[in-house]
């Protein structure tokens, strides 16, 4: 009893304390432990372990610093661990804020990660839920500058660690003490298990090699052989047996009972399955049967490394043709991923249902919801027992199960399965070995499932790449025979494809996602607090269709200058608003830290950067959260007036990104009232922009009211960021009890100077030689003198080059440089008023109708004349010039035809003749355009 | 009304009943299909001759293939308006356009195209519920969407936010722009710029206005966002190559069959575009309104009246067709009112004339119309006080005369202010040519009773 503490079942993995209690640890409540059992498997202080991420791609990586039991034992995460955390490139670029990734990081890689040692005193950074922990994995020091290993032989997947990270540069890791996970080398790591598993590992592999012999002689064989990493593939003859057709039989004939059981039943009937059995055994040391039946299915649902494992060793049996196969597997795997095919996960779908009904029911339930969830897009996630996160794991075992069912009858589809796979090598690439072993391992599996194909899925992969299939599999054969099998290998094997598998899973959603998945986070909350549980949501995601070919990049010069210089391509910091950032961003840092609430009320013209630089601040203190333990988390909630329908939906917008919830905009109001009058429930701050405030205006003033209001609560904690364009908005449309709240913290942008917009546009097309200093110190000098707008000067820019690019051909021997003429141009495009030309091109009479007013006005000396009036001018004229005198009907459509676009204004009414016109034109310009003019 | 059918026929070219513009077999005799053929060219069924009217506008045509080709093929988003007066052809252009653009499979696999009217779309909500029922978004079943107007905005913008650079790009073309400026707190067109200048689906916003001052209407922070590109259409067609278009859609084809017919009717054309009368029709039409639409009207008479019996287009049906179009409103009006009501607007306009155009009541002109009366009692009949009054009703209906705005309508009418609305200069055009005018009527038209 005080070994095992206590095997309850959590989501389809059972989860146990191992050890005693390290009684001298514990204390408020708190009981230590050396190690927990997860789904069988043995977690130990100390060890490096995947935790479930929120993030669909990756799994966190840390380290067990302690594991505890916090007594509470009617939670579901009364299972405690501290841990050490490891970054994900990934994640370790959204924390350090445009600092640059050491030289040789790659963003995209799998396994490295960087040691995550910032100081932080906050538990809630360190402390996770044990039973968020998804298994065990390996970290490893190496060198700082040397690429990555490409091979290794461990077991477990290995993740590399070269830097770390201390909140404010990057050091190399190869000291012991800064890395202080680090077991071994790299290079010296030859196969060697790390420290806790090995043992255990070990011993599994002999159980299988032993067993395997009886019906095997390759698998004597191997377990024999040396265990260096390139040993692993077994040659593919060997594999031409019966019992390959006998697992099959055993497992149908099993189905109708439990379908968990049958999973582990077959197995115990081939030897190799033996060996799985006997390796749980070990591991959890149970010894009844039944026992390990048990755990072997919670591995099986929980823990895709185990399972694979077991099928692994199952399938040793596979055919030769199989073998090749997997080589094309492997073989594509490490091609580029972008030959992603969208059917992929489609198919994986299509193969789980036949599965499903062979499966339990539990199973089935988590099989389908997953299924739903990808199918919709959304994220739904599964509830109760079975955590949303890990399902998905599951669920990707299962996917490699049926896709490789599919091959056995069909190569084609290896194909298909590898180009999934192929997304997940990034890390691959870098072992060259290791591909073969994880294919091979599911290949294995697939030879067990075999048929339960489905035909359709296999129809239409076939469909695809036919070509690269043969010549894979030829690679696949040669490779395979280099290879010496041995019992490592199979070991190997097993933790390779675990390590895929749980990659692969990451990336499928991706796949799906596309673009979306960024966009995301509405209430962007911190990595390390969505570790525990979240709550399943599903929406309907709306999106537009799909397109069929990417967007062209930029290729030419002028093509990339026009790319940089569009207003929506954000650069990293803005010039020439360092002034108002730092203001903001102290205010917002203060009453953050402060854990006050506070207004400020930013104003300033359109195009002058308010939006761009709160946003800037933000992202800015979220990745200071990110990188500095001590600075607490923040919500961010972001609306917009311009994007409600009516003030009120404010509300409505508010709740939903802050909860999720949806309401009426009075209910909203009311829950939000609640919200952020009652601290219950929420621990962060919340900082909420409010961006085109003054359409927020309602008679009442509710609106504002409740915005203002909410922040000088005492416990809302909550910082409003109001931004529009008019300075003394406070003043002049809200009432004072409104302004009062608003307080004095107010900013104002001031339009662009020349000189600033002048540097905003060549910060943006650094490095590009697209422009002449001259011309776009034009463009800025125009801009600045008619409006500051920063958004005018770039799109005036933008229009230089394409026009630059039209004349090009007629231009010098200078390369396509946008100069002074084009810009000159730009601006007269977009400045110039085309009235004097529309002007010119007007028809006879609607140029005599013109004059006619212009001296109409010039007679009366007033700016208003009678339709009338402006006709006997009219008439005169036309005699005058010797045209028939139109008769009034026409003379009003011509009227009407120049108020239509604007150049004489109208009063609108029918009495025609007495209808007032106006000239929307200065008279100068009548008689400037029509001057010599004349037919 | 017909307004809104244009913009209908705009909007949807493809749901609009076909009725018989499609090419039906050319049955009937040769005039019937002559007929057929050239129906079909004035009643903006085809497009008139293209290379002609596009020679000018190359310049904006080739920026708006452009434009819409980086949208759809970098995901560069941009706007733009169109601007023109009338008849210009600013659809006509953008329809060009985009025909060129579907042609192309590399851009139009890409590309979704929005069209929206300001006339039929009269405000956000409807335009944004038109908007996600053209681009087929999730919220939609058949052809309806549900959906309140602050989900659809939310739904809307989301689907849009969403689809980055992965997205297929949108094109927006709105027809009538100025109608949108007009919309409460402008919301569809900030969040349309608001798209452009962000970096989320490439969107192309076109928008078709005939106002020159549009950017105006813009509030500042959507004008803001706009990016101020104006590709200006303008009726730039010159007095030759005007002469050519009708020249133009006058010729018959070879497909009518009767070569020889053909070729006598476009002999007969041709030298009906040399002929000066003609020529002088031509000009005083393009004098007065540069536009094609113009020439349509005024060809469709004439080709109207194309039968068996009256196998070409003479110069004399031209003529007639140009007074049909140059018909006085006023005039054709004043035709049609009885003598009472006649004396009442030339005493109208005596009272006009005697108080520099100040207005004038019933009881005035009644005084006015009873001296002329009592003058030439013996010609003219008198009548009594109610009947002049119910004759002046008339006129009022009519909008002969109009009450004066700003004078309360609470006034008894034989003492509310009006004004004439006809000039001296029509009346006398009607009396000269009015059947069985009294002389006495003239003759007081023309010389104001002493007072």
């Amino acid at each position: 009893m005080n070994t095992r503490k206590k095997l309850t079942f959590n989501g389809g993995k059972s989860y146990g304390w191992i050890g005693p209690q390290l009684k001298e640890k514990s204390r408020r409540g708190k009981t230590y432990y050396g190690g927990l059992s997860i789904a069988g498997e043995g977690i130990k202080v100390g060890d490096y372990v995947f935790i479930d991420g929120e993030d669909e791609d990756l799994s966190y990586v840390a380290k067990i610093i302690e594991l505890f039991d916090n007594g509470d034992t009617d939670s579901n995460d009364h299972r405690r661990a501290s841990v050490q955390w490891f970054m994900r490139p990934k994640e370790m670029q959204s924390l350090i804020r445009g600092r640059q990734l050491p030289e040789g990081a790659v963003l995209s890689s799998t396994n490295e990660v960087f040691a995550y040692m910032v100081k932080s005193d906050r538990i809630t950074e360190r402390e996770i839920d044990a039973d968020t922990i998804l298994g065990k994995c390996e970290v490893v020091a190496a060198p700082p500058n040397a690429p990555l290993p490409k091979t290794t032989s461990a077991e477990l997947p290995v993740l590399y660690v070269r830097w770390l990270f201390d909140g404010n540069q990057f050091k190399p890791v190869m000291e012991p003490k800064k890395v202080n996970g680090v077991r071994k080398d790299p290079d010296v790591n030859t196969g060697k298990t790390p420290s806790k598993t090995p043992g255990k590992k070990q011993e599994v592999k002999e159980q299988v090699s032993k067993v395997n012999g009886t019906g095997n002689l390759e698998k004597a064989k191997e377990s024999a052989k040396s265990k260096t990493p390139k040993n692993d593939i077994k040659s593919p003859g060997q594999r031409l047996n019966i019992s390959d057709v006998e697992l099959i039989d055993e497992l149908f004939s099993s189905d109708e009972s439990n379908d968990f059981v049958n999973f582990i039943k077959f197995p115990e009937t081939t030897p190799s399955q033996k060996g799985r059995g006997s390796r749980a055994v070990a591991s959890v040391s149970v010894s009844t049967a039944k026992k390990t039946r048990f755990s072997e299915a919670t591995d099986f649902l929980s823990k895709p490394k185990i399972c694979v494992k077991k099928m692994n060793i199952a399938s040793d049996s596979v055919t030769s043709k199989s073998f090749t196969r997997m080589k094309a597997l492997s073989e594509r795997k490490r091609k580029p991923p972008n030959g992603t095919h969208p059917d992929v996960d489609l198919t994986d779908f299509n193969v789980i249902p036949t599965w499903k009904a062979t499966g339990k029911n539990r199973l089935c339930k988590s099989e389908s919801k997953n299924r739903n969830r990808t199918v919709d897009k959304a994220q739904t996630q599964c509830d109760g027992l079975l955590r949303g996160r890990k399902t998905p794991r599951r669920n990707s075992v299962k996917k490699i199960i049926f896709e490789d069912e599919a091959d056995d009858e069909d190569v084609f589809e290896d194909v298909k399965t590898s180009r999934r796979m192929k997304d997940v090598s990034c890390e691959e690439d870098l072992r060259r070995k290791t591909p073969k072993r994880k294919s091979l391992s599911t290949r294995k599996l697939q030879g067990d499932n075999d048929l339960r194909e489905e035909p359709t899925k296999r129809g239409r992969e076939r469909q695809k790449s036919t070509t690269k299939v043969t010549r894979k599999a030829k690679q696949q054969v040669e490779s395979d025979e280099d290879q010496d099998e041995s019992d490592e290998d199979s070991d190997y094997e097993e933790s390779s494809s675990d390590e895929e598998i749980a990659i692969k899973r990451r990336k499928t959603p991706a796949k799906k996602s596309g673009g979306r998945k960024s966009i995301q986070p509405k209430t962007p909350v911190s990595v390390r607090s969505k570790v525990k549980g979240k709550t399943p949501r599903k929406d309907i995601v709306p999106h537009i269709t799909e397109r069929r070919t990417p967007c062209k990049t930029p290729a030419k010069v002028l093509e990339h200058a026009r790319a940089r210089l569009h207003v929506s391509a954000v650069p990293d910091s803005l010039p020439c608003r360092e002034h108002e950032f730092d203001d903001i961003y102290t205010f917002v840092r203060s009453k953050i830290l402060d854990g006050t609430g506070g207004c400020m009320y930013i104003s300033g013209v359109p195009g002058t950067g308010k939006t761009a630089t709160v946003t800037e601040v933000m992202s800015f203190l979220r990745k200071e959260v990110e990188e500095d333990e001590d600075f607490p988390e923040f919500t961010l909630v972001e609306i917009n007036g311009m994007k409600l329908t009516e003030p009120h939906q404010a509300f409505v917008q508010i709740l939903k990104n802050l909860t999720g919830q949806k309401a009426t905009a009075e209910h909203a109001s009311q829950l939000l009232e609640k919200y952020f009058t009652s601290a219950a429930g929420r621990k962060q701050p919340i900082v909420l922009l409010v961006d085109e405030l003054d359409l927020l205006w309602t008679r009442k003033q509710g609106v504002l009211y409740s915005i203002f209001d909410w922040p000088s609560r005492p416990k809302a904690r909550l910082i409003v960021l109001a931004i529009a364009n008019t300075m003394d908005l406070p003043e002049r449309i809200m009432m004072n009890r409104i302004s009062s709240r608003l307080g004095l913290t107010r900013m104002t942008f001031q339009p662009y100077t020349f000189k600033q917009l002048q540097s905003i546009v060549q910060s943006r097309l650094e490095g590009l030689q697209a422009f002449e200093p001259d011309a776009i110190q034009l463009a800025a000098r125009k801009v600045a003198a008619v409006s500051g707008d920063a958004r005018r000067a770039l799109d005036i820019c933008r229009r230089a080059t394409e026009l630059a690019e039209t004349t090009k051909p007629t231009g010098k021997s200078k390369g396509p440089l946008v100069g002074m003429k084009h810009v000159d141009a730009a601006l007269t495009e977009m400045f110039s008023s085309p009235k004097i030309v529309a002007m010119r091109q007007a028809s006879r009479h609607e140029q005599i109708f013109l004059r006619a007013i212009a001296t109409e006005f010039k007679m009366s000396g007033l700016e208003e004349g009678s339709f009338e009036k402006v006709l006997i001018q009219h008439i005169s004229i036309c005699r005058l010039e010797g045209l028939h005198p139109p008769v009034v009907s026409e003379v009003a459509a011509v009227c009407s035809r120049l108020a239509s676009c604007r150049l004489i204004l109208l009063e609108s009414g029918t009495n025609e003749l007495k209808q007032r016109i106006r000239l929307n034109v200065s008279q100068d310009d009548v008689t400037y355009a029509l001057r010599d003019h004349s037919e | 009304m017909s307004h809104l059918q244009e913009a209908f026929r705009k909007t949807f070219p493809a749901i609009m009943p076909k009725r018989n513009c499609r090419r039906e077999p050319l049955g009937g005799s040769t005039i019937d299909r002559v007929q057929s053929i050239l129906r079909r060219r004035v009643c903006r069924i085809e497009v008139p001759p293209k290379d002609i009217i596009e020679e000018n506008l190359k310049e904006q045509r080739q920026h708006l293939v452009d434009l819409i080709n980086r949208c759809a093929v970098r995901g560069e988003s941009n706007s733009a308006i169109v601007t023109g007066p009338h008849g210009s052809g600013k659809t006509m252009l953008v329809s060009s356009v985009l025909r060129e653009i579907e042609s192309n499979p590399k851009v139009s696999k890409n590309l979704l195209i929005i069209r929206l009217n300001g006339l039929l779309q009269t405000d956000d909500k409807i335009a944004i519920q038109e908007i996600t029922r053209q681009l087929q978004l999730d919220n939609v079943v058949g052809d309806k969407v549900f959906g309140s107007f602050a989900e659809n905005l939310a739904f809307l913008l989301e689907a849009l936010k969403r689809g980055s650079d992965t997205a297929q790009s949108v094109l927006f073309i709105l027809e009538e722009f100025d109608l949108f400026a007009h919309h409460k707190n402008q919301t569809l067109l900030y969040n349309l710029f608001d798209i452009c200048q962000s970096a989320q689906t490439p969107i192309a916003v076109i928008g078709v206005t005939r106002r020159l001052d549009v950017v105006e209407l813009l509030e500042k922070r959507v004008k803001s966002r706009f990016s101020h590109r104006h590709i200006h259409v303008f009726n730039s067609l010159a007095f030759p190559a005007y002469k050519e278009v009708c020249k133009r859609v006058l010729t018959l084809p070879a497909e009518v069959g009767d070569a020889k017919f053909v070729k006598r009717w476009n002999q007969d054309i041709e030298a009906l575009c040399s002929n000066a009368t003609v020529h002088d029709v031509l000009k005083k039409t393009y004098q007065l309104d540069k536009s094609i639409c113009r020439l349509q009207s005024l060809l469709l008479l004439p080709i109207c009246k194309v039968t068996e019996d009256h196998p070409a287009i003479e110069a004399v049906d031209l003529v007639e067709s140009s007074k049909h179009l140059g018909a006085d409103s006023k005039a054709a009006m004043l035709h049609g009112i009885s003598v009472l009501q006649l004396a009442l607007v030339i005493a109208m306009k005596h009272l006009t004339d005697l108080y520099e155009g100040d207005p004038f009541n019933f009881e005035m002109l009644y005084n006015e119309y009873l001296k002329f009366v009592q003058r030439k009692a013996h010609v003219v009949q008198s009548f009594e006080k109610p009947v002049v009054l119910k004759a002046f009703e008339h006129l009022v209906s009519l909008e002969i005369v109009k009450p004066v705005d700003g004078h309360g309508s609470r006034t008894q009418k034989e003492y509310r202010a009006m004004s004439l609305l006809v000039t001296s200069a029509q009346l006398m055009d009607v009396l000269n040519t009015y059947p069985g005018c009294p002389s006495e009527l003239k003759h007081w038209a023309s010389n104001p009773l002493p007072s």
